[in-house]
Order: structure tokens, then C-alpha cells, then sequence
């Protein structure tokens, strides 16, 4: 008998106690920009040369240059998918970039329910809610981005952990609190 | 409509060689149990996973990451979608 065991890892998703999903678009992001493997540096890389300064760093030098077709919207989820090494970094680069008035609102939300990513800009728009009520893209997250429909099956269940508290934290933090401060 | 066989006729057409997918979810009642809820069908995606084997070889499955790009852009103004796919 042959099990198809997957190697742990410490991903966003693990660590919401979701499984992550195979992105098609990750998988079109990093072969349309020749990042390859790298994909989720060179995504960081981009985010912060497009506007989320507060996150400026060394980046290796060798990684592929910006590619104007792919959308803020895209490369802002795609910082976000459950596939990623846990990085709160990730995700609060991802939320400076897309706290643009430039970003389609309505293409960010459906893109979120594709990619599977509606918790972490839930959990965006809401703590940006605290400081900045009618910050664009945030206000209209809330209100139209729906939180992910619960699944039949129970293994690929997860929705509900995001706000409690993660089993191995019931006493300390939830996951949803070591989330993301958007800057 | 069956969205659901809506989707996946799209994805089909656009297909160049064989693609095997095992459907889970509102899709997969949609279309393998004919008294499911009219709801199911109107689901406007489809879940699926894809075999480990297949998708470890990247040379394999290129033909089906093409194809799944050009469904959901074709798709895309009726709202329906297919990318939540899952490995085994």
C-alpha cells in the first residue's frame, strides 16, 4: 500500500487549519514572470516597488524584473493564498498594496473566492475597519465579499476557526489575531 | 442550467489531451445523483482533486492548466469558475 503522505509544512493554511488549495494562478504568475519557485519573493518584491514601501528590504537582485500585466488585484491575493510559508510579512505587504484607490474592489472580491482567500481579506477589511472605516478597497470587502461557504466535507472544513481560537492556542491567541495589521 | 456541466464542457473543449479530475462538493451531487436539490446545480463552481502522480509531472499537465485558464476567462462574466483544486 502506497500513502501519498504531504510533507508538513508551516503554511498560512496549516496554521489556519485549512488546506490549501493547487492555484492556477500561482502556477500562471510564476511561469509568466520566469520567478519560478521563487514566486512568493518575487511577488513581495513587487508589491513593495508598486507602493507598500513601509515593507522596502534587500531583494535578490537575480529575481525577475515587474511584468505590467499582472494586476495589482492578482499579485495582492496571490501574496495571500494558503499555499505560502507562514509570513505575516506576506500578508500586511499584500494589504499595503492592495489599500490603493486604483484597486477594482469587485475584481479583488471575486478573485478572493477563486483563490480561496476570503479570510485573510476579511480579516484585513475588518482591522482596517478600526482605523480607516471607508478606506477603499476594505469598506467594499466588507460588504460584498461573502466568508467562505462552509464544505461538506469535514477534513477540508476550516472557516470557522478563523476568529476562534486554533486548537493548540485555545490558550493564547487565536489564529485570526496573529493575522495582519494592515499599515 | 447545470452549471456545474456547464463548467466542465468548457473546460472539456478547451482540453487537448486527457485530463482526469475526481469531483467532490455540490458539483459532484449535481451530477452524479439526478434527485439531488436544484441548488447543487447551481453552484457556480466545481471542486475538484487532482491525482498526485499527474501533477508532480509538470510536463503532463500543461495542456490542463491551459485549459483551465482559458474556462474561467470565458466563463467569467456568468460568475462561474473552476479553481478550487485539490491535491490527493
Amino acid at each position: 500500500m502506497e500513502l501519498n503522505e504531504q510533507p508538513f509544512a508551516a503554511t498560512l493554511a496549516r496554521s489556519l487549519g485549512d488546506v490549501p488549495h493547487v492555484s492556477g494562478l500561482l502556477r500562471r504568475l510564476s511561469q509568466r514572470t520566469g520567478a519560478g519557485d521563487r514566486i512568493a519573493d518575487w511577488l513581495f518584491k513587487i508589491a513593495v516597488e508598486r507602493g507598500a514601501y513601509h515593507y522596502r528590504r534587500e531583494f535578490d537582485p537575480s529575481l525577475p524584473p515587474d511584468s505590467p500585466s499582472i494586476s495589482n488585484e492578482e499579485t495582492g491575493v496571490a501574496l495571500c493564498l494558503g499555499q505560502h510559508t507562514y509570513d505575516l510579512d506576506r500578508l500586511r505587504v499584500a494589504a499595503q498594496l492592495l489599500s490603493s484607490p486604483r484597486v477594482d474592489a469587485s475584481h479583488l472580491c471575486r478573485l478572493a473566492v477563486q483563490e480561496r482567500c476570503e479570510p485573510v481579506l476579511l480579516h484585513i477589511a475588518h482591522q482596517a475597519e478600526r482605523h480607516a472605516p471607508d478606506l477603499h478597497p476594505w469598506a467594499f470587502v466588507r460588504q460584498h465579499l461573502p466568508p467562505r461557504a462552509r464544505s461538506p466535507h469535514r477534513h477540508f472544513t476550516s472557516l470557522e476557526q478563523v476568529g476562534k481560537p486554533h486548537r493548540r492556542e485555545r490558550a493564547g491567541r487565536s489564529a485570526a489575531d496573529r493575522l495582519v495589521v494592515p499599515s | 442550467m447545470n452549471n456545474p456541466l456547464r463548467i466542465l464542457q468548457t473546460l472539456d473543449r478547451h482540453l487537448a489531451a486527457p485530463a482526469q479530475l475526481t469531483l467532490f462538493g455540490r458539483a459532484a451531487l449535481a451530477l452524479g445523483y439526478p434527485s439531488s436539490p436544484p441548488a447543487f446545480a447551481a453552484t457556480h463552481d466545481v471542486d475538484a482533486i487532482l491525482p498526485l502522480a499527474w501533477l508532480n509531472a509538470e510536463d503532463q499537465n500543461a495542456d490542463f492548466w491551459e485549459a483551465q485558464q482559458r474556462t474561467n476567462a470565458e466563463l467569467e462574466p456568468s460568475g462561474l469558475y473552476l479553481t478550487h483544486l485539490f491535491r490527493e
